[in-house]
């Protein structure tokens, strides 16, 4: 190897060691100062709510490191520098100086490659290029893990509570995506060949689910998704019901879609009663609002039907398309029931069961239909029946019907109660009542729709949904 | 061996022949040696009877070089310096001739150079700076090589006129002369007042003096090096509460010129920093003015030079 081979090898060796030393030193100190970063975020996680810290602090090291390889790399050394590098132990730059005139055959520079030569081999010996990196970076390192790993353990409520809101979180993503799932399916419904009034139902469906979407969105507790998921659940229901309609209203014309939508519809509705379940039994005992194990579906109970004068008691149960449904007739005379229920829960969850019950007493027919969604976490079904019966009955106060009479005492805007008509039992008491059982279905599906719609304020929608399950058990 | 290698090991031996005859004082042979290899002029500031006329006859010497030495008055008229046309009577007929002057020689001493009238001083820095001496209506080219040797007095003042800055900057190096050591004082007293003179041979001549001039101004300088050397000379520019006018771009010239002749003489065949390093107080120090803080303060252009060195001195092999 010629005295120019020789240069530049070393060189070049030194040149390798430099950047390695480089990227080593640069990567930790830059790791370091990513460190400082993760520190805030562990800070930060310790007074907000930031799940991610740890994960975070991992990756600011982690860029720090990748930040600090790639500034080393954009300024790796080369060969003058490895030549400068060199002539620091000794050499009176004659190695950069022979680097830089390598190509010359001159005289000189060739006395000057030779005299470099010699003077290299004398304190080859000594030159010695640290790779280790500076002792006060690796200091400065381990000082922010060691910061970063200490914070991470502290323990604090914003960090239980950044869990449990994560937790949350994930669980709504689910449900965003199943309905996310859902509304691709409304929107694959040919709707060409739909009816005006058919179209604005399916794009009321649509608009009914996008408020759900963004009310999973913005659900940041277990209270708040418990009552969006039972709000979703009953809206798949709905919708299974509505798409159903519509198939049957277009069965005709073969709208591809609806069918594919209403399955989807109703496994969505299934599915959710299960997983909610599922939720139940495993974080009932945890918090009240998840929901224990699921309770029993309640449907409503069928209002009591016409008399038709037929001795036979019997009663009819048809089993709901989901899950099972049982319909009991009470009393004499003919009565019919039918009762859809449909419910599903795994788990602790149990099955709703859709109960049509006859009007007590009397004569006649009477049928009932329910429906009962069961097995959903907080242990609601939903149900409702209707039926029709001559027999005795409450009566239910119908507003805007009574007190208009100027005759009465005290009308509506006296703000008093219904009691007060009720003792007075006074001329449009009588004329604005209607049966009992004949509304209070109608009253209770305003009253789930209306929860469903997030119409009520919150808090109140639970208050709602007791109170007409008690008026319907 | 190449011609190179063999010139550096004779202007080795010169400067170690010089030293025979100079007791001490090494590195202003050294400096003096490093004026003359770079073809520059030298002015020596020392107090009287520190051994510069002694210096430079021996430099004549070794180097086997003509030497006038002329001691600078207030009277000394020009033509005293340079030669002046005299009249002469040749075979009838009176005409004119140019008489050379003391200038006229490979080496010259100009002793106590600010004792002259600026218009005599003015004078010689033309030889200097160009080589040529003109008088009436011709010039003259003076012998290569070429090589002034000034000194002035530091302390007396009186009666005197300081060069002029474009006059001082025309000086390659200024020297500075310290008194000698103790031991160095017995070495001059026994070398003057006791045995005899040691022979001083003559080792080169000029041709060759030119030769190595030659072969010097073919040294390579490293960019880094040669950026190091700039940064010394703009850094006499950036603002400093102690200087008042900065060095020329005639000091960077200088700096290169005679860093090439000390890696010379050091045997190298490129310049090191340190090179530079060495070289910038006697390069630099005549170049830069000193303002009035370091006046009063006391602070000296070596001070300064130095606080220079020392803050371009960091990053040198990053």
């Amino acid at each position: 190897m010629d005295t120019r081979n020789y240069l530049l090898e070393q060189m070049k060796k030194c040149r390798h060691k430099m950047n390695t030393a480089k990227a080593i030193d640069r990567g930790i100190l830059f790791a370091a100062a990513g460190g400082v970063f993760g520190i805030f975020c562990e800070g930060f996680s310790l007074i907000r709510p930031f799940y991610y810290a740890n994960l975070t602090a991992a990756v600011c090291f982690g860029i720090g490191l990748l930040a600090g390889v790639c500034y080393a790399v954009y300024q790796r050394a080369d060969l003058k520098r490895a030549a400068g590098k060199l002539d620091s132990f000794g050499l009176q730059e004659r190695m950069l100086t022979a680097y830089e005139n390598m190509d010359k055959e001159d005289d000189v520079s060739q006395l000057q490659r030779q005299d470099t030569f010699v003077h290299y081999e004398r304190i080859r010996e000594q030159v010695k290029i640290p790779i280790l990196p500076d002792k006060r970076h690796i200091m400065a390192l381990l000082v922010s893990v060691a910061a970063v790993v200490g914070l991470g353990l502290l323990p604090s409520p914003v960090r239980d509570q950044a869990a449990l809101r994560h937790q949350v979180k994930e669980q709504a993503e689910e449900e965003k995506e199943t309905l996310e799932e859902f509304l691709e399916a409304l929107e694959s419904v040919e709707m060409e060949s739909l009816k005006e009034e058919q179209k604005a139902r399916l794009r009321e469906l649509a608009e009914t689910m996008e408020l759900s979407r963004e009310e999973l969105r913005k659900a940041d507790s277990w209270e708040s998704l418990s009552a969006a998921t039972q709000r979703l659940d009953y809206k798949y229901g709905q919708a299974a019901q509505s798409l159903r309609e519509l198939a049957g209203q277009t069965a005709h014309t073969e709208v591809t879609g609806i069918a594919g939508a209403e399955a989807f519809a109703k496994a969505a509705a299934n599915r959710n009663g299960q997983q909610t379940a599922a939720t139940g039994s495993g974080s009932g005992s945890g918090s009240q609002d998840s929901g224990g194990s699921g309770e029993e579906g309640s449907g409503n109970h069928g209002s009591p039907g016409d008399g038709n004068g037929s001795d036979s008691g019997n009663s009819s149960g048809q089993s709901g398309e989901n899950g099972s449904g049982e319909g009991d007739g009470q009393g004499g005379g003919n009565k019919s029931a039918s009762g859809n229920g449909s419910g599903a829960g795994d788990g602790n969850g149990q099955s709703g069961n859709g109960s049509g019950e006859s009007g007590s007493g009397g004569d006649g027919n009477s049928s009932g239909n329910g429906n009962g969604q069961g097995g959903s976490g907080s242990g609601t079904g939903g149900g409702r029946g209707e039926g029709h019966s001559n027999a005795a009955h409450d009566y239910v106060s119908v507003p805007g019907k009574f007190g208009d009479d100027a005759s009465l005492v005290g009308n509506k805007t006296g703000d008093e109660n219904s009691d007060y008509y009720r003792d007075k039992n006074g001329l449009a008491w009588e004329g604005s009542h209607v049966d009992y059982n004949s509304v209070i279905g109608e009253y209770t599906d305003s009253a789930y729709e209306g929860i469903a719609n997030g119409k009520y304020p919150d808090g109140m929608e639970s208050v709602i949904r007791d109170y007409f399950e008690q008026l319907n058990q | 061996m190449s011609d190179i290698e063999l010139y550096q090991k004779k202007i080795a031996e010169c400067e170690r022949e010089i030293g025979k005859g100079i007791i001490g004082q090494r590195e202003v042979i050294r400096q003096v040696m490093l004026g003359l290899l770079s073809g520059g002029n030298v002015l020596l500031e020392g107090m009287p009877g520190l051994g510069k006329t002694m210096l430079v006859r021996t430099i004549a010497q070794v180097f086997f070089l003509s030497f006038k030495r002329i001691q600078f008055t207030p009277d000394l008229m020009p033509g005293d310096v340079t030669g002046t046309n005299i009249m002469v009577k040749e075979e009838g007929h009176g005409s004119f001739r140019f008489e050379r002057g003391p200038v006229f020689a490979n080496l010259v001493l100009a002793d106590e150079i600010n004792r002259a009238t600026p218009k005599t001083q003015s004078a010689l820095l033309e030889a200097m700076q160009e080589h040529t001496v003109t008088v009436g209506n011709e010039s003259y080219r003076l012998e290569e090589p070429f090589f002034v040797l000034a000194t002035q007095n530091p302390i007396e003042q009186e009666g005197t006129y300081p060069l002029p800055e474009a006059q001082l900057d025309r000086f390659l190096l200024k020297v500075l002369i310290r008194f000698p050591g103790r031991e160095e004082l017995r070495g001059i007293v026994g070398l003057t007042e006791g045995q005899e003179m040691p022979e001083i041979r003559s080792l080169m001549n000029g041709e060759e003096l030119l030769k190595a001039r030659q072969m010097i101004s073919r040294i390579p300088i490293a960019d880094a090096v040669m950026d190091y050397i700039l940064e010394l000379v703009m850094a006499t520019h950036e603002p400093n509460p102690y200087i008042r006018e900065g060095a020329s771009p005639r000091a960077a010239q200088a700096l290169i010129r005679v860093s090439r002749a000390r890696a010379f003489l050091e045997g190298r065949f490129n310049v090191s920093f340190e090179d530079v390093r060495s070289l910038a107080y006697p390069v630099l120090r005549h170049r830069i003015l000193l303002g009035f803080d370091a006046v009063s303060e006391g602070i000296t252009e070596d001070a300064v030079i130095r606080q220079i060195i020392e803050a371009k001195e960091k990053g040198l092999y990053a």
